[in-house]
């Protein structure tokens, strides 16, 4: 696993003892100035007096300077934005004689990136993101946090050039630098729960209360389960350590004091530098993963997760893809539903700021959002998920109620194949059917499902399987206005969205389209290796504003039905 | 067991609203009485101690260290 451990200078005592703790276990540390303190010369000498002795790497954190709205760096007026890049960075010049390599904000929007990356081409890395960092942290703040940075990657990224989380297509697309998040999030929590509960920063851990006094495992085990994922990716994982000083003294969300506090950080170090002598961990200088990063690993392959939860005792297990064409997160305890689709594919365009009409909002929009638009019914009806529904003899039983867990994962030649463990689902008449969920993640925007059928009670019994993919496009968990979408299916019929609850039924039809001109994505249904009796797109209504897609398959002797669900870019 | 000695300089968050993943700061009152400006809560010292370890009884793994390979085979 790789390591960047990043400081972020301050005249505390605090940043002195967490620059001790790095440099007496000689990790590479990499240390952020702020914009503001760059003419501060007590932070330099001693900046440059760490540099000297330790060889810590020196970067900018780009933030707003004094006069400017008080607000992120990211959430200015374009000219303020560019008046805080060329000060920053000719600063940073004229004081260390050099231009930065790194650059670095929570977030950066993709103007922001591209006019770092064109003021100083030298720049090749910056932390630009929070991965799933928005509604429920914004909550969590007491409703004043407005960091909206949902629908990223857990893990390093090339960011595209219209919207800074969304990963390049290819070289042309690219914005020039290397983006690795704000910290490592529990690949479980951070879409559970808080991503600043559960996240690879000691104290953020005291936050959520994951810790009791001293005993602090879960610093730990989040650390091993970042260590896992190089299972799934040809060695590669990577891992952020970053923590402000403010974290460690006094802090209004810590109920601990400052020796535990500081004691969490040391043995969280202690145990990069353990890893590292153990030949587990390597640990980098920003600039330096950047070039490692480069040469490892090209644009446009697939990033893959494993999430087994380490905190709760749940046994769920969330499978996490990434690349050009979308974001998927795989739900094995809800029957292999999909919990959250992001059809990068469609490549919205957006960027923040006072002279952005997103104004706050980096997330890249969601077509299904399990945890904010609902998913399995609760009260009224069910919201944005995927299932398969299995009829027998009458009586049908939705797939989401059937927990798994991911069996296998494989990579061949730019495709991913997920196997999760098989379900046994039993009905009133005493019949058993044994299914086993399979994906494939393959180019131009396809996720394949196979459901495969495993073992029968009764050899012949008939057995009717509906694929449903409920969806709707959004950022938070408020809907938004879905008129202009339009509904399709293969017999040429449509339905403009009117939240009316019609359904266009097609007889013996195999495709059903919606097309979201709000954020130019496409998303169709489409029966594989078996014919459907007939497939269905449907409205939704203002008390569940939602498309559905359907397709109906009777089964006798099949083995295994394959749908496929692309995401596309629009045609306009 | 309380989270550290009662020490002047931590600021504590008022239970309930932690209950509902909301960080509110709260502070005891003459009485040594915790009063939330944001919801209901209120309790004494021994009492938020209590109310942070019921939050935390959540978390049945907390202790549990789970090494590469334990996360491996779970
Ligand atoms: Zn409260």
């Amino acid at each position: 696993m790789i390591l960047n451990l990043v400081h972020r200078a301050a005249l505390t005592d605090t940043y002195r003892f967490q620059q001790k703790c790095a440099h007496d276990l000689k990790l590479k540390t990499t240390v952020y100035i702020s914009s503001s303190l760059l003419k501060n010369e007590k932070v330099i000498s001693m900046v440059k007096a760490d540099q000297e002795k330790y060889g810590d790497e020196v970067g900018i954190w780009i933030d707003r300077l004094p006069g400017m709205p008080s607000t992120m760096v990211w959430l200015l007026s374009e000219a303020d934005k560019m008046k805080t890049v060329k000060y920053s960075i000719d600063k940073y010049k004229e004081v260390f004689g050099h231009a930065p390599k790194a650059v670095s904000n929570y977030v950066l929007d993709a103007h922001l990136i591209r006019m770092i990356k064109e003021y100083c081409p030298e720049v090749t890395i910056c932390v630009a993101g929070c991965f799933e960092e928005g509604v429920k942290v914004f909550h969590g703040c007491n409703n004043s946090w407005y960091l909206f940075s949902e629908g990223m990657s857990w893990n390093p990224w090339y960011p595209s050039k219209t919207q800074s989380i969304r990963p390049a297509e290819n070289e042309e697309d690219w914005a020039g630098v290397v983006a690795v998040p704000h910290l490592s999030r529990d690949l479980v929590l951070a879409y559970e729960g808080r991503n600043d509960f559960f996240a690879s920063h000691p104290a953020n851990v005291q936050r959520g209360l994951a810790n009791e006094g001293m005993i602090h495992e879960y610093d730990y085990n989040l650390a091993d389960q970042y260590r896992m994922q190089g299972d799934y990716n040809d060695g590669f994982s990577y891992y952020q350590i970053h923590v402000s000083s403010g974290w460690l003294h006094h802090n209004h969300n810590i109920i601990d004091c400052d020796e535990i506090t500081y004691t969490l950080y040391r043995d969280t170090l202690e145990y990069m530098a353990k890893l590292r002598d153990e030949g587990e961990v390597v640990d980098m200088y920003m600039s330096e993963f950047a070039e490692y990063y480069k040469k490892t690993v090209p644009i446009g392959k697939a990033d893959i997760a494993v999430g087994k939860d380490i905190l709760y005792g749940s046994g769920k297990h969330y499978f996490w893809i990434t690349n050009p064409d979308y974001r998927v997160l795989i739900d094995a305890f809800q029957g292999g539903s999909i919990g959250d689709l992001r059809p990068y594919a469609g490549k919205y365009e957006s960027f923040t700021g006072t002279d952005s009409e997103s104004l706050t909002m980096n997330s890249y929009p969601y077509i299904i959002q399990s945890q904010y638009r609902t998913g399995v019914k609760n009260h009224f009806q069910d919201g944005s998920r995927t299932t398969v529904f299995v009829k027998h003899n009458g009586e049908e039983k939705d797939m989401c109620m059937y927990p798994s867990k991911v069996a296998a994962v494989r990579r061949d030649n730019g495709e991913v194949e997920l196997d999760l463990t098989p379900v046994k689902i039993a009905f009133s008449d005493g019949f058993t059917v044994k299914i086993q969920t399979n994906y494939m993640f393959s180019g131009k925007g396809r996720i394949t499902v196979a459901r495969r059928i495993l073992e029968k009670s009764e050899a012949n019994a008939e057995l009717q399987f509906t694929e449903y993919v409920k969806g709707c496009y959004g950022f938070t968990e408020y809907p938004e206005n879905m008129k202009d979408i339009v509904l399709a299916s293969d017999n040429g019929e449509k339905l403009y969205y009117g939240y009316t609850d019609k359904t266009l039924a097609a007889e013996g039809g195999k495709t059903v389209t919606v097309s979201i001109p709000q954020i130019t994505t496409e998303v169709e249904l489409c029966a594989v290796n078996v014919e459907p009796d007939r497939a269905e797109v449907s409205d939704g209504s203002l008390f569940s504003p939602y498309y559905t897609m359907k397709l109906h398959y009777t089964l006798k002797n099949e083995e295994e039905v394959k749908t496929c669900l692309t995401v596309r870019k629009m045609k306009v | 067991m309380p989270d550290s000695k009662k020490n002047e300089s931590v600021i504590y968050r008022c239970p309930m609203c932690l209950g509902t993943l909301n960080d509110v700061t709260i502070d005891a009152d003459a009485c040594g009485i915790y009063r939330c400006l944001k919801c209901g809560y209120n309790g004494d010292y021994d009492n938020l101690m209590i109310k942070y370890a019921e939050f935390r009884s959540r978390y049945k793994l907390m202790k549990v260290r789970l090494t590469l390979e334990d996360q491996r085979k779970m």
